[in-house]
């Protein structure tokens, strides 16, 4: 009798503990984790505006290279990835992580100072270097004859930037004397930097080479130059409070076969491009 | 006999087809054309095998002889003379027909294109490089005096490093000391020398009639290797340009020929047949030394002109007085100005001109792509950007090119036979027919 208590008594006690661990896990886990894995969903803000091949709609789908990580990550989680697109700069997709109105945000970001102030950067995903899109006229004017190098090194000229993006925060560090314009959009800048309103606009090398791919017959009017030493580390933004959420993203991020590079990033964008161009 | 068979491989009836057949297959089997283009590499190459020696001979020859003559001064003011007023003139010709014919004619979207993908390097590359890349942490670099490089290609060091790199410049800077000095006849025995010369001059020419017979088979597989690179993409976005240049070259040539007639008494017409295998040489070797002989010969021979003057004068112009390139870059420096759209105003006409001739003379010896960069000189001046129009131009310079020798070597033979006195080509020959007939 006394045996059969102390084994009831022992298996209550066993359930009572395992049911306790089991329970303390789903309850008192990663609270930035256990909120995703509950509502079976994960927010994820993303620019409005397509920026092929890393958002853009296909088909009524969303793809590019932002697309395929966000999925992966969610597929980590064991959860669905839900976009939102309402924002209309890549700064106000930072700020939405900050607001914690999504959880993540991929917008072919750049980390830079000022937004790592606010937020936490993933490991990078691809790698860009920085370049400047001049006008060749302008160019061949303004530095007479010196070498170019020089010329950028110590340019003072007028740089076209997209507006609250990260080159407008770069442009301060890398180009103090150039006298900055922010733009609306790449477009804008690009046209400008045609109609000579500007002397260069300035963003990463897969975009300003996309240019000379895009419309080749701006090439006899703007000259590419691309800035060796200094890179925009592509990211992924995640709220500065939930660091199990930042390390499942760089796992997945970790996890892909292969860093990816300007070359890549163009060869996908040439593929979509001649993709679209047949349907 | 020989001189028979070589006159029926020379004849435009078998020239021409040949022309037109290779530029066919050049647009319609491009891979083919373009395995075609060794043969024709071997053929300048074998040319040049057989000039270099050729030429070494016969301009120490010419001016030992001009030199040796009393009016030697005379010479020497007479080059002085027509060479920059010859440079000038070509410029202000190309000017002229750059305003009359625009070079950039009215570009639609489409060969904008074109021309974007040419500059670009799209056409070639797989991800469409950038142009440049720099670094920002780096110290300013030291650029030397560019000023005095330009000298550097006068000067020469090693008369047989010239001769094995084939810079005729140098070349024909040693010729012209060393023949200076044979003249002074140090021991009286010069003329043993001279007549050793005068072998190695007249072997040189009996080889380069041999290789003459394989041009039908060259040129086929130079012109239609030639249109297969190209492409027909470049040629019809470039058209403008090429119309001005080819249309300056001919009209310069024509007046070249008009010139050689008059000094040589005879008609424009008898003087254009006369230098019959000179204008078939120049249009299709695109190689101005394998050219020389010919002309050479047909300007002493055929036209009368003192073999002295001429032996002299030929590879000299020919070298220094590059006519066909100065009026090149004039067109296109305004070419480019089109472009991008540059108001031109009297002191950027004068620009060009003045650069043009400067560039003209740095071109001196330089042939192909090496020429077509020298407009850097002109654009740099005018603050337009080379990097962008010397990818056009030598997308389209091998068939511009052609043009450059042919005008070059006609103008040549313009200058020469102003150069050299007329009374003494009188004076030794009987007259151009009697020369043309014992010829042959």
């Amino acid at each position: 009798m006394v045996k059969f208590l102390a084994k009831l008594l022992s298996a209550v006690l066993m359930m009572t503990l395992s049911f306790w661990t089991t329970h303390s896990l789903a309850q008192d886990g990663p609270p930035d984790i256990v909120k995703i894995t509950n509502q079976g969903y994960i927010d994820i803000a993303m620019i409005g505006s397509d920026n092929a091949p890393f958002v853009s709609v296909k088909d009524g789908q969303l793809v590019g290279i932002d697309v395929d990580l966000a999925k992966s990550i969610a597929a980590a989680l064991g959860v669905q990835p839900r976009f939102d697109r309402s924002a209309k700069s890549f700064d106000d997709v930072i700020e939405m992580v900050r607001d914690g109105k999504a959880d993540i945000g991929l917008s072919k970001l750049s980390r830079t100072a000022a937004r790592a102030r606010i937020v936490a950067f993933s490991n990078p995903y691809v790698i860009l270097r920085h370049a400047l899109l001049f006008n060749r006229l302008a160019l061949a004017q303004k530095s007479r004859g010196t070498d170019i190098g020089d010329y950028v090194r110590n340019f003072s000229g007028t740089l076209g930037v997209i507006e609250k993006s990260a080159y407008a925060t770069f442009a301060k560090v890398y180009f103090p004397k150039a006298k900055l314009i922010a733009l609306k959009n790449w477009q804008a800048v690009i046209d400008a930097a045609l109609n000579g309103t500007i002397d260069a606009g300035y963003r990463d090398e897969f975009a300003v080479r996309a240019v000379a791919f895009d419309h080749p017959e701006t090439s006899i009017d703007l000259r590419a130059i691309t800035i060796n030493d200094a890179r925009s580390a592509i990211s992924v933004v995640v709220a500065w409070d939930k660091p199990m959420l930042l390390a499942i993203v760089n796992q997945a991020i970790d996890d892909r076969p292969s860093k990816m590079t300007a070359d890549d990033v163009m060869t996908m964008y040439r593929a979509s491009i001649k993709v679209e161009g047949e349907h | 006999m020989m001189q028979k068979i070589l006159k029926l491989m020379l004849s435009p009836l078998v020239l021409l087809p040949i022309v037109v057949l290779a530029v066919y297959v050049g647009i319609k089997f491009p891979s083919f054309g373009i395995t075609l283009s060794p043969v024709g590499s071997y053929y300048i190459s074998l040319m040049k095998l057989i000039v270099l020696p050729y030429l070494f001979v016969t301009i120490t020859l010419g001016i030992a002889r001009v030199a040796s003559n009393p009016k030697a001064a005379e010479y020497i003011r007479r080059i002085v003379f027509t060479y920059p007023v010859a440079l000038v003139f070509v410029a202000f010709c190309g000017l002229g027909m750059a305003l009359l014919l625009p070079p950039a004619g009215y570009g639609d979207a489409k060969s904008m294109a074109a021309l974007g993908n040419m500059v670009n390097g799209n056409l070639s590359s797989e991800h469409g490089a950038t142009d440049d890349a720099i670094s920002l942490n780096k110290s300013s670099s030291d650029v030397g005096p560019v000023g005095l490089k330009i000298l550097d290609r006068f000067v020469p060091s090693n008369i047989f490093a010239a001769l094995s790199e084939g810079d005729t410049l140098k070349v024909v800077i040693f010729c012209i000391i060393f023949g200076a000095a044979m003249a002074k006849d140090i021991d009286g025995q010069t003329e043993d020398l001279f007549d050793l010369f005068k072998v190695v001059q007249s072997a040189c020419v009996q080889v380069i009639s041999w290789f003459t017979l394989m041009l039908p088979f060259a040129l086929f597989s130079m012109v239609a290797a030639q249109v297969a690179t190209v492409g027909v993409g470049p040629l019809l976005s470039l058209a403008p340009f090429m119309m001005t240049q080819i249309g300056d070259s001919i009209l310069l040539i024509a007046l070249s020929v008009v010139i050689v007639s008059l000094r040589a008494n005879i008609s424009p017409w008898k003087g254009a047949i006369a230098l019959r295998e000179t204008f078939t040489l120049a249009l299709t070797t695109q190689s101005v030394v394998a050219c020389i002989p010919t002309a050479i010969r047909e300007m002493t021979t055929k036209l009368g002109f003192s073999t002295a003057g001429v032996d002299l004068l030929m590879p000299l112009g020919t070298t220094i007085c590059r006519v066909a390139s100065t009026q090149y870059f004039v067109i296109g420096a305004i070419f480019a100005a089109q472009i991008y759209g540059i108001e031109m105003d009297f002191s950027k006409y004068a620009m060009v001109i003045v650069f043009s001739v400067a560039a003209g003379v740095a071109s001196s010896g330089s042939s192909g792509a090496v020429t077509v960069v020298l407009i850097s000189i002109v654009l740099d001046a005018l603050h337009l950007p080379s990097e962008a129009i010397i990818p056009l131009l030598i997308a389209v310079d091998p068939i511009v090119t052609m043009f450059r020798v042919f005008l070059l070597v006609l103008g040549t033979c313009a200058t020469t036979s102003i150069i050299i006195p007329r009374s003494k080509s009188k004076h030794q020959t009987v007259g151009p027919t009697t020369a043309l007939s014992a010829a042959e």
